[in-house]
């Protein structure tokens, strides 16, 4: 009898379990077949670009989703410099005015995020409040009074034209994420290094400095990245000497005048972008936390 | 980024505590805690404003002088610009092809960045908090790599994708020659965009997700609160500042951007022609600096009123 009911209990007792764990599983494996497809939605394009980049020329358009008629000459044509195309020298500018912005925006960002977090002075907040202001000014209404500014200097086709205005750009921002950064670093800090002995300036390079570090170096990865992928006022303000890779990859010229040369431009977008895959691969967490950080706070 | 409000405030109450708290044994009454002193913190702050008010701001304020007049890429009023008065303010103003900018340009705004980025990046947080992660990183990467890929590059991948003849898309679909552009140039565009900027939304509430107590969703659970109500009641109370700090910085950015330009260049016939995008055909393609002048300081000011909004919206929170 006894027996009887605790067989009869487990029985009903069990069909719901295996139906709510059936159920769990199902829910659990329809989010990763989410997952799956929102990495195929931000994928397919990408993908694409490199199944086309190392496609044969005579293949373009041919739609096996796989690695076909794989060959490297798109790279070498990317390269060469037969039809005007100058992507090689694109490349390498890129490179200097990315680098170059990226450390005068941060020495520069630094020592004001640092004043601006240590100081309490009057118009502060009007300071900060400034600094972000003017991060929200749109890009292209400013191409035309900076057209004027630089024709004026004859600076049109030169560095300095790309660089001041990427530094210019990604500052406020910069200035903002250090700021919030040196808040949270505790003020006995300098305190006990001047008590040390430190001067001031020591007590910036020793301490402050190593602890600031990281902080520092996400933002020079989002700087640099800025920067890397500025095209508008590129496009307006270089010429073929100090043309940027964005810009070399939207006037790509091909072999036939009408025919977009698909299989090159997949080719170099292809080399400009594994600089970018390969920061993120190795920096992910740094570039997560260093764009939600200061949003978040 | 932009809760300076918010920021400033707790910081200015934090500092007032500890300022009561060390009057005692140091002279920071006037917060100089690193002893920088004001005239080195002066020269401290002074190369980054001067960049940044030379060539951010100044540049601003001018295309409201520059809007003034007859200014011109090329010709004689190239050399010669002269002041035509309010007439570009005016003629923006009462241009069917400003007006109808501008209404595209909300409807760019609501579709891809309010409702496409936000929603889909929430989507993709919250199905994130449930699995393993490894999962959830690879699909940051991914998502990530769509975000930082440059613009010129992501375009081109888009237009191999929507091609009439050949396109990826028609191809694996089979849709025929289906011009997608040409066809449905706001909507390639509102899926674009939502594509490119999904990125921030997804990582801003996924550490906004983290931050929910887990308890309090245990609990919830026990109490039999379904899904929707476990999001209404539990977890959207605890993200609300997220959610406004992320629709206030994707609008602004989306507002901006100019990307969809490569796209489909404003047309056809003015269809996907969003602010940027006409401001950019009117300066540089057609060479009415003037003209385009005068639309950048209008489209500026409306930045400023989102933002300003943003920032009232912050503050009545906090009180």
């Amino acid at each position: 009898m006894t027996a009887a009911t605790a067989t009869r209990l487990s029985a009903t007792d069990s069909a719901p379990k295996t139906k709510a764990r059936n159920r769990q599983r199902w829910a659990s494996s329809r989010t990763y077949i989410s997952a799956a497809i929102i990495v195929l939605w931000c994928l397919l394009p990408a993908y694409w670009m490199m199944v086309t980049a190392f496609r044969d020329v005579g293949y373009t358009f041919d739609a096996t989703p796989f690695f076909t008629h794989v060959t490297m000459d798109n790279f070498v044509t990317a390269f060469s410099t037969d039809l005007g195309n100058h992507f090689g020298r694109a490349l390498l500018n890129s490179l200097i005015i990315g680098i170059v912005s990226t450390v005068i925006a941060l020495v520069v960002g630094v020592f004001a995020a640092y004043a601006l977090a240590r100081l309490n002075f009057r118009g502060k907040f009007l300071v900060l409040g400034f600094i972000l202001g003017a991060s929200m000014f749109p890009g292209v209404a400013l191409v035309t009074p900076l057209f004027q500014l630089f024709t004026d200097l004859s600076w049109i086709g030169t560095y300095q034209a790309l660089i001041i205005p990427d530094i210019s750009f990604v500052l406020p921002l910069t200035v903002y994420t250090l700021t919030s950064f040196f808040r949270e670093m505790p003020w006995e800090l300098e305190e006990a290094a001047r008590i040390d002995g430190c001067t001031q300036g020591q007590a910036f390079r020793k301490v402050i400095m190593p602890l600031a570090a990281p902080a520092v170096f996400t933002t020079a990865i989002l700087a640099f990245i800025s920067a890397w992928n500025e095209y508008l006022i590129a496009s307006q303000l270089s010429n073929d000497a100090t043309q940027t890779v964005t810009v070399a990859i939207a006037s790509f010229a091909g072999a036939q005048p009408h025919q977009e040369p698909y299989t090159t431009v997949m080719a170099a977008g292809t080399i400009v972008t594994i600089p970018l895959v390969i920061m993120v691969l190795v920096f992910q967490r740094k570039i997560v936390a260093g764009l939600t950080a200061g949003a978040v706070k | 980024m932009s809760e300076i409000d918010a920021d400033a405030a707790a910081s200015q109450k934090l500092r007032k505590s500890e300022r009561v708290k060390r009057k005692g044994n140091r002279t920071s009454e006037d917060g100089d805690s690193a002893g920088l002193g004001k005239g080195r913190a002066a020269a401290f702050v002074a190369p980054a404003m001067l960049l940044i008010a030379i060539f951010l701001v100044f540049p601003a304020l001018w295309t409201l002088y520059l809007g003034l007049t007859n200014y011109r890429l090329t010709g004689f009023a190239a050399t010669h610009p002269r002041f035509v008065g309010i007439d570009n303010y005016v003629n923006a103003l009462t241009d069917s092809r400003f007006l109808n900018s501008l209404g595209l340009t909300l409807l760019f705004v609501l579709g891809s960045a309010v409702i496409g980025q936000s929603v889909l990046g929430f989507a993709i947080a919250w199905m994130m908090t449930r699995v393993r992660k490894g999962v959830k990183s690879v699909v940051e990467f991914f998502v990530l790599l769509a975000w930082i890929v440059p613009s010129s590059v992501s375009t081109f991948l888009w237009l191999a994708l929507l091609d009439r003849n050949n396109g990826t898309l028609n191809t694996l679909f089979g849709t025929g020659t289906t011009a997608w552009l040409l066809q449905f140039p706001m909507q390639s565009i509102i899926v674009f965009n939502t594509w490119v900027g999904t990125a921030f939304s997804m990582l801003l509430f996924s550490s906004a997700l983290g931050a929910v107590p887990p308890t309090q969703l245990e609990s919830s659970k026990i109490a039999g609160a379904g899904a929707w109500a476990q999001l209404r009641d539990v977890i959207f109370p605890h993200i609300r500042s997220h959610v406004l700090t992320n629709t206030i910085l994707i609008t602004l950015w989306t507002f901006n951007t100019f990307t969809p330009y490569l796209l489909t260049a404003g047309g056809p016939d003015h269809r996907s022609e969003i602010l940027p995008v006409y401001i950019y055909r009117l300066a540089l393609s057609e060479g009415s600096l003037g003209q385009g002048s005068a639309v950048s300081l209008i489209m500026i000011l409306i930045n400023l009123v989102i933002a300003l909004v943003y920032l009232r919206i912050l503050r009545e929170k906090k009180s």
